[in-house]
């Protein structure tokens, strides 16, 4: 199996390059995943660098560009993805070294969000009850775990990557309006309503496509256009 | 320049809807009137339809080419340049709105 790599270190190459790997048929077992080979690579080239921690897809630190679409290495099988396999960082972020992406800019959108229920002065005599259809409607959302797949694949992200939020933060601000706990729903619909922390999505939809997890970024933000109108 | 989010789409979302039922209703009009020219177009049973398109499409224009600016040109350029296009957009409007009043009083 060949294995077609991005290779770039800062501090000592002048361009990044790709370097070409084999990886022997004997080391590949059924149901191997991208992680495995890529650990396999490692031992025959210590200096390939990319992230990983739970390798179950909970963490969500080995996202990369695999034959073009973004994906979590760890829960990859490497059945899916052919016999020669491009490797690339995920697309948008500045590379460190690698695989390995800086996704500073990535999390300073999901703060921007204030990802975090502002809710009525605590009490800890009083809970905050949600009805079961309340709860419901958090479901789709709260499994995000910020890997970066979807906004690292939306062509918005990459043409204002400063500015606009990107559907990982997007979907974040979605589950935080939509839940009954919060009490800043119109604040936050506010803070999103400008040219282009939400409305710079054109509805790609490759944020949906990519998401490991199976959610839809591209329905949260939709919806969260259509609460912006709405909103007085 | 303020460039606005929520305005612009609701702006966009109707000038499309409209200008999606005028469009069919002119090719239905041609095909069963006689239509030959776009002065026939601000005939009196005509003209508020037609101002209105023509206002919703000048909208719709400004609304869908100031986001392709947004995404494609350089940030440093870009008020400058949207500013450019809203005086250009004015200026056909005002020339449409002039080639019209000459119609009307022939």
């Amino acid at each position: 199996m060949e294995f077609i790599i991005y290779r770039f270190n800062p501090e000592t190459d002048k361009a990044p390059y790709n370097q070409t790997y084999q990886l022997d048929k004997t080391q590949i077992k059924p149901g191997m995943m991208l992680l495995d080979a890529l650990k396999h690579l490692k031992q025959q080239d210590p200096s390939l660098s990319f992230r990983s921690s739970c390798q179950e897809g909970v963490c969500g630190s080995d996202g990369v560009n695999a034959n073009g679409q973004n994906k979590l290495a760890c829960i990859t099988p490497l059945s899916e993805l052919g016999n020669k396999i491009s490797l690339r960082p995920l697309p948008g972020l500045p590379v460190i070294r690698d695989l390995v992406v800086d996704m500073t800019q990535f999390y300073e959108h999901y703060e921007r969000v204030a990802p975090y229920l502002q809710a009525d002065e605590f009490n800890a005599d009083v809970e905050h009850l949600q009805t079961p259809m309340e709860r419901a409607k958090l479901d789709g959302h709260y499994e995000c775990i910020l890997c970066g797949c979807c906004t690292t694949s939306c062509p918005s992200f990459w043409w204002n990557p400063d500015k606009f939020a990107g559907p990982a933060a997007l979907l974040a601000a979605h589950r935080f309006v939509v839940d009954s706990r919060d009490i800043q729903p119109k604040q936050r619909l506010k803070q999103l309503d400008d040219a282009y922390t939400t409305f710079r999505c054109r509805n790609i939809q490759n944020c949906t496509a990519s998401c490991p997890k199976g959610l839809d970024p591209s329905a949260a933000i939709s919806d969260l256009k259509h609460r912006i109108i709405n909103d007085d | 320049m303020r460039l606005t989010g929520k305005r612009a789409f609701v702006w966009q979302q109707v000038s499309a809807a409209y200008l999606a039922l005028y469009t069919p209703y002119l090719v239905w009009l041609s095909l069963t009137q006689s239509i030959g020219s776009l002065a026939d177009l601000f005939s009196p049973s005509l003209l508020v339809p037609s101002l209105i398109a023509l206002i919703l499409l000048l909208i719709h224009a400004w609304v869908g080419l100031r986001d392709v600016m947004i995404d494609y040109l350089p940030r440093p350029h870009l008020s400058g340049l949207l500013r450019g296009l809203l005086v250009l957009l004015i200026l056909i409007g005002l020339n449409l709105a002039w080639l019209l009043t000459q119609g009307l009083t022939l």
